[in-house]
């Protein structure tokens, strides 16, 4: 027997989505492991792997799976706030287990996340991943997180060949009837296409910006307009302009440093002051 | 084969314990086991002869691991049953095999 050679990510994976499962049973909370090794082998590509493991929470039992998480050695390298323009998920890591994605939500998603958490765990089914019995989305459930994820995913093109082109009517009506149990159309319609018959839901620019590009200020004003209320558009308006102090750290290799941030607050400040420019010069031009 | 056919299981995966397979491919090929107690490791890496006892205690789970590995290799029983019963043995001490026949010759034939 020897100590630990280098381990193949996917099989690290794999041992994380162990780990959150087994810590997720030791203190009663509901987790759904999704994408990467989580996928039913019959909606993956041969070659597909995760690089770490995703799991989707009960929003009110996240809290304390993160609890459980960091007392088991997990640390947060990313917060939900500063891990991506959705605000979904916190990036946990452990030095043997590697990255975990803890999503709160699915973007795409807007219907209210516990129930749509309930949407997917009441149809749930056990998977075993490294020999531990996990709780996965129905196989409808994972098509339609597949097809939710594709724009935003490099696995994204194949994702929708193996899980979405390929299934038969029943399972696509049955898709289609999830995304609008969700409230997840425009996602759905960002990722097969279709995404300009949503002009006029809220989150369409927000979708726009993430399959066609923006600049970050086109992305600021549609996370604004995607925000479900006013307090939450308030939270992303007063947000927006911070440094992700995260990304910044992961830039660095270490903690930025006060002045650091500041100087990072200073250009981000100037870089959005040119976009502003760029934008009205494009507009003026356009007249 | 049939229900009183089947030799009774003795050595199970432990509760909080995890492992993941890797075949390998090619001509310097080496399959590994990966097991891990969890939450919070270690993580073991088993090649060779302990990826194979491993292997054979968890899919068959009985008392003819040691015949079973004998076999595999082309050595005669007695020529490893001992090494493997205190692989075997240590596998249980470090809570990664439950056996539910309790202490006791392991992998004898």
């Amino acid at each position: 027997m020897t100590q630990p050679a280098p381990v193949p990510l996917s099989v690290r994976v794999r041992f994380a989505h162990a780990v959150v499962q087994l810590l997720a049973d030791a203190h009663g909370l509901d987790v759904l492991h999704i994408k990467g090794e989580a996928i039913d082998p019959a909606l993956a590509a041969p070659d597909r792997h995760g690089t770490d493991a995703d799991v989707l929470v009960r929003p009110s039992h996240v809290a304390l799976l993160l609890d459980g998480m960091r007392s088991h050695g997990w640390q947060m390298h990313n917060t939900f706030d500063t891990g991506s323009p959705f605000g979904h998920a916190a990036g946990m890591h452990h030095e043997l287990w590697g990255y975990a994605d803890v999503h709160r939500l699915f973007p795409g998603v807007t219907a209210d996340p516990e129930d749509a958490f309930d949407l997917l765990w009441r149809d749930r089914a056990s998977m075993p991943i490294a020999g531990v019995a996990c709780w996965v989305p129905s196989l409808t459930g994972q098509v339609t997180i597949l097809v939710l994820n594709a724009p935003r995913s490099g696995w994204g093109q194949s994702d929708l060949r193996t899980a979405w082109e390929a299934a038969d009517p029943q399972r696509a009506a049955d898709v289609r009837a999830l995304v609008e149990a969700l409230g997840a159309e425009t996602a759905f319609a960002a990722a097969t296409g279709d995404l300009d018959r949503h002009r006029g839901r809220r989150d369409y620019d927000l979708w726009r910006v993430i399959t066609r590009g923006g600049t970050r200020v086109e992305e600021w004003q549609a996370r604004i307009k995607a925000a479900p209320d006013r307090r939450a558009a308030l939270r992303v308006a007063l947000r927006a302009p911070l440094v992700n102090v995260d990304h910044l750290a992961h830039q660095l290799g270490r903690q930025p440093t006060r002045r650091e941030v500041a100087r990072a607050l200073l250009d981000r400040a100037r870089r959005g002051v040119r976009e502003v420019a760029s934008m009205a010069r494009g507009r003026g031009a356009a007249r | 084969m049939t229900e009183s056919g089947r030799r009774a299981a003795r050595y199970r995966v432990g509760s909080a314990v995890a492992f993941e397979s890797e075949i390998g491919s090619g001509a310097d090929a080496v399959t590994r086991v990966y097991v891990a107690s969890l939450p919070d490791g270690p993580l073991l890496c088993l090649e060779g002869p302990a990826a194979l006892i491993w292997t054979e205690a968890v899919a068959v789970g009985d008392s003819s691991v040691a015949a079973r590995v004998a076999d595999a290799v082309g050595v005669s029983l007695d020529e490893v049953a001992q090494d493997v019963a205190r692989f075997l043995d240590d596998l249980v001490d470090r809570g990664l095999l439950v056996d539910d026949r309790g202490a006791g010759s392991a992998g004898g034939g």
